[in-house]
């Protein structure tokens, strides 16, 4: 635990002249005393760095460092905000009394009745399947939904799987992934199959409340151990499955852990932050996230309440948003859509269109960004842009920007070649 | 068994040994824990009753056991307010108040022990089933934010509590004062085992006085008090109802007794701990004036009853509150009201009045504001016939004329208030004496038919409480978790938990639209009372600034509830009014908290909130 591992740049890809945010995962003493190399040391493992140089810049920290491929010219910072439709799901209006849903699970609406988790509905229309008995507040995920002791339905199929009898002390909802499921203990995280099999057992101080996040890559969890130096960190399971290992560990709480595909995410006080684990690459997006109940990460689109002032918005990280008068609350999100609560009802976001452009997680540029007024975001590249695009139910095409406008370019596929951003757009 | 005065040393000493024997024990003792606390607890009641029976019998000299405990517990009571109010309310304090208490059994006071053996077919079953209550852990709305609550906080504080922001702590205390020494030595057991004994001697005392009226009264009126859900769901927890029955009780056989200072002791006693035996004493006097014709005896009774009440009167007025605080003196209190009492019963135009007692008895339902959120016997309807011939012969019966008149200004007094069968309990007694009295005017065949009725009564008295009392009887008896009843049955239990576990030791929290303080481990304030009143009143005076309010008050933590008032249950309201007394002052709170709080934990309806 004790160990120097890994460095996070906040962009692995800056601009000349934008300044960064690098990050180290430090679990030893605090505050460390570290010797920082080719940046400028603020806050003892945390940095700002500020290139100068065009091409590779290495930043070391003791063993750990991280490779930066500065730009010549950076996208601008705000996204524009995607248009959407939506509609109440009158079916799903009904209270429930664990305030994290209504909730997506994959394209299914988990719904209450009698203020319990009783029904999970289609969100483009069809049959709807009970859960039977009804759970108060089950761990759900794109998995499916668990309880424990009871055992729970996978999204999948919703067939039952009878759980183990577990009699544990959890002390937040279960994590569900799609083999295992994650039970925090007060002195222990414990992952279980859905069905049978070996329980294992780590040793750990979790928080209460905030439920574990687990993902084919990652089993991560709010972590208390150190929280009187450094507030609430988060803190994942090791490759090997045996040992904890620092996520982020920083002054302040990072709270409200979510997991998808490679990707993870946390909330602090001014910021809701995704990290790409392959590369390692934090993404940090500004909000005051005090009114935060929780997180929703689909690939690396994160949607989170953000309190913009006056009231509570949902708001997911690619600009999805749903703003208006009262609070909206509880967002979740999945492909094109987005559940959440308005006031006493249950509104789904559809989006029409989904925007990506080379500064997304997605996307690999095989050339640098150059500066271009008629750029979708100040910036395009001129060897063009690999874009892996994520799966999308229902009807889409693909259009591309070109020389200022948005251009027709067939139907939706997953690979796709473009010179700037491409966006796709739901057929009516 | 009638075993006479009590005058020798021996018993004693010897008695004073074996306390001390059992404490010893219960601490040292390497015991099952299950049986541990129960254990405690009843050392605790042992020590309590034998210093506040020392107490009471030197103050009496001669008199019946419970007469002398039941008044040691109330001069005790004011002792400990006098201690509360200097800060001194500890452990070796209170000990210390015990040990100075049970001196007066050196004056050696004669007491008397009267009691049938035949009553304990009666009493032994019933205190089973308040056994298995009270050995539980405390889950009861009242027990949690009230009768334990205040008692904990006392003890976390040291001193009394009370004001605005801890309105109950401004009620008069005399019993919850002995709570906190019982729950000092006894854990929650304490005051829970204290209060059943209490309702056991009441039954006991309540046979007695009967049989002593009239043939048959007596088990009529035990009949009638154990058959009524009402009074059986009162038994094992920590409340306040039935000792202030007891108090009545007391002050009635005083009367009766022609004893007019005991008469006023009690009655204050009965007042200070509970104000909704305010119609008992008050009949108990007018019978008593009719009676005597003496103006000056009633005078100087009232005067010492009243004297009886008025330290806690005294206190809030030192306090700067009006003395009937929390009842009255709200700054608010032109547009808010403390409590609506429209909200319970079947009506208030005249007919309902009229209808009262079969409504009350035959529409009672536990669980609905409507059905006065309570359940008794219908032996009291089947004796109505009875009551009257009772009545008739009052003329001649002195003792008839009494009871009957101070039981039907009691009942005349419940109407006037909210139509809520708990608030009758404190003239239980009263209005059982009556009704026995009924049916020993009945004659024979009359009696069948009132003891079928009763019978017949039984099953839906019954059943609620067995309901009630399965859950906590697994627990007592070991087959269900302490933990699991908590988080079932104690709402916002596990945000409590989480401020225990996880909040700074010197987090300062606030209750708002919460109910649990009992289980709460740090001093807070705030709470609910009525309908959420100390919270609604705060928003109510101070709007948006609430939340600034409390964080200058150094409130750290919150825990909140949402309530979600329903416009049904106060359908004597209108639109307007109902939204600005519940809906706005709930949603105003909530905004605020989103709006200046980070929310750290949350579990169903409850959250906590950071500061």
């Amino acid at each position: 635990m004790d160990t120097l591992s890994q460095a996070h740049a906040e962009r692995l890809d800056p601009a000349l002249g934008q300044t960064i945010q690098i990050d180290l995962a430090y679990a030893g003493p605090w505050p460390a005393a570290l010797s920082w190399e080719g940046v400028d040391q603020a806050d003892g493992t945390r940095a700002w760095v500020t290139p100068t140089l065009l091409g590779e810049a290495v930043i070391r920290v003791d063993g750990a460092q991280v490779v930066l491929d500065v730009q010549p010219a950076r996208n601008r910072p705000d996204l524009l905000p995607l248009p959407i439709g939506k509609r109440q799901v009158p079916a799903a209006d009904h209270a429930c009394f664990d305030p994290r849903f209504p909730k997506l699970s994959g394209p299914w609406i988990l719904a209450c009745e009698g203020g319990k988790v009783a029904v999970a509905l289609p969100i483009q229309g069809g049959e709807e399947r009970t859960l039977e008995p009804p759970v108060e507040s089950p761990g759900a995920s794109a998995e499916g939904v668990y309880a424990l002791s009871r055992g729970g339905w996978k999204s999948q199929d919703w067939t039952w799987h009878p759980g183990k009898a577990a009699p544990l002390d959890a002390i937040a909802p279960v994590g569900v992934g799609s083999e295992e499921v994650a039970v925090l203990t007060r002195d222990a995280v414990i992952l279980m199959p859905w069905d049978a099999g070996h329980r294992r057992e780590l040793p750990a101080a979790p928080a209460s409340w905030y439920a574990p996040a687990l993902s084919e890559s990652a089993v991560l969890w709010v972590d208390r151990r150190d929280s009187a130096w450094t507030g609430l960190d988060v803190l994942r399971l090791s490759q090997d499955g045996r040992s904890a290992q620092v996520l982020v560990r920083a002054p302040g709480d990072q709270v409200h852990v979510a997991a998808s595909e490679n990707w993870v995410a946390w909330v602090e006080s001014h910021f809701v932050v995704v990290q790409d684990l392959r590369t390692g690459e934090r993404r940090r997006y500004p909000s005051d996230t005090h009114a935060a109940t929780g997180l929703s990460l689909w690939g690396p689109v994160a949607c989170w309440e953000h309190w913009n002032g006056q009231d509570v918005d949902a708001v997911c990280s690619d600009g999805l948003i749903a703003d208006g008068p009262g609070h909206q609350r509880a967002p979740s999100r999945y492909q094109g859509w987005m559940l959440y609560r308005d006031g006493e009802r249950t509104m789904v976001a559809t989006a029409t269109e989904l925007v990506w452009d080379d500064d997304d997680p997605r996307a690999q540029r095989t050339g640098p960004r150059v500066s271009a007024s008629s750029a979708y975001q100040g910036a395009y590249v001129p060897g063009g842009v690999r874009y892996t695009l994520p799966d999308l139910e229902g009807g889409w095409t693909l259009e591309q920007w070109k020389d200022g406008a948005w251009v027709q370019s067939g139907p939706y596929v997953h690979d796709f070649m473009a010179q700037d951003a491409v966006r796709a757009v739901r057929i009516p | 068994m009638n075993t006479g005065a009590i005058k020798a040393w021996v018993p004693q000493v010897a008695g004073i040994a074996v306390l001390g024997l059992l404490v010893a024990l219960v601490i040292s003792s390497g015991l099952d824990p299950r049986v541990l606390p129960g254990l405690k607890g009843l050392g605790a009641v042992l020590l309590w009753a034998w210093a506040a029976t020392g107490l009471g019998g030197a103050l009496l000299a001669k008199a019946r056991v419970g007469q002398a405990m039941a008044l040691g517990v109330g001069v005790l009571g004011l002792l400990l307010l006098l201690l509360g109010a200097l800060g001194m309310l500890s452990s070796w304090m209170l000990g210390g108040v015990a040990l100075a208490a049970s001196c007066g059994w050196i004056l050696r006071p004669e007491l008397e022990i009267d009691l049938d053996p035949a009553v304990l077919w009666v009493l032994v079953p019933v205190a089973a089933l308040g056994l298995g209550v009270a050995l539980a852990p405390p889950i009861d709305t009242d027990e949690i934010y009230q009768h334990l609550a205040l008692p904990k906080l006392m003890l976390n504080t040291g001193g009394l509590v009370g004001g605005m922001l801890t309105p109950d702590g401004s009620r008069p205390m005399p019993l919850q004062m002995s709570y906190t020494a019982l729950l000092a030595f006894g854990g929650s057991a304490g005051p829970k085992l204290f209060h059943l004994g209490a309702a056991l001697l009441l039954l006991a005392e309540v046979h007695r006085l009967g049989e002593r009226l009239a043939s048959k009264a007596g088990w009529a009126a035990l009949g009638l008090l154990v058959g009524s859900y009402t009074v059986l769901r009162e038994l094992g927890l920590a409340d306040n109802n039935l000792p202030a029955a007891l108090m009545c009780l007391y002050a009635l056989r005083a009367q009766l007794d022609n004893a007019p200072w005991r008469m006023a002791l009690f009655s204050g006693l009965a007042l200070s701990i509970k104000y909704t035996a305010a119609p008992v004493v008050f009949g108990l006097y007018f019978c008593d004036l009719v009676q005597r014709r003496d103006l000056k005896r009633s005078a100087l009774a009232t005067a010492l009853a009243l004297g009886m009440v008025s330290p806690w009167w005294l206190r809030n007025l030192v306090d700067g509150l009006h003395p009937l605080f929390p009842y009255a003196g709200w700054p608010a209190g032109e547009r808010f009201v403390f409590a609506y009492i429209e909200r319970y019963g079947m009506g208030r135009d005249a007919l309902s009045m009229l209808m009262l007692p079969w409504n009350a008895t035959l529409h009672g339902d536990p669980t609905q504001y409507q059905g006065f959120l309570g359940r008794m016997s219908p032996l009291g309807l089947a004796a109505l016939p009875g009551v009257a011939l009772a009545a008739w012969k009052a003329r001649e019966r002195p003792a008839f004329s009494v009871v009957l008149g101070t039981a039907a200004c009691a009942w005349l007094g419940w109407t006037l208030g909210a139509h809520w069968l708990r608030y009758l309990l404190p003239a239980a007694p009263l209005l059982a004496l009556a009704v026995g009295l009924g049916v020993s005017q009945l004659p024979k065949w009359g009696q069948a038919l009132a003891l079928g009725v009763w019978i017949m009564g039984l099953p839906s008295n019954l059943r609620p409480v067995l309901e009630q009392a399965q859950p906590l009887a697994q627990v007592s008896f070991g087959s269900r978790t302490v933990q699991d009843l908590l988080a079932d049955e104690v709402p916002g239990y596990s945000a409590i938990q989480w401020v225990n576990q996880e909040a700074p030791a010197d987090a300062r929290i606030a209750l708002t639209f919460a109910w649990a303080g009992y289980y709460l481990d740090k001093p807070y304030l705030l709470g609910s009372v009525e309908d959420h009143v100390p919270m609604r009143h705060l928003l109510y005076l101070h709007g948006p600034e609430t939340i600034e309010v409390l964080r200058a008050l150094g409130v750290t933590h919150v825990v909140s509830g949402r309530v979600r008032f329903i416009h049904k249950t106060y359908p004597f309201l209108n639109d307007a009014v109902f939204r600005e007394q519940f809906t706005d002052p709930e949603a105003l709170w909530e905004s605020l908290l989103i709006e200046n709080a980070t929310l750290v934990y949350r579990d169903g309806r409850y959250g906590v909130w950071h500061l």
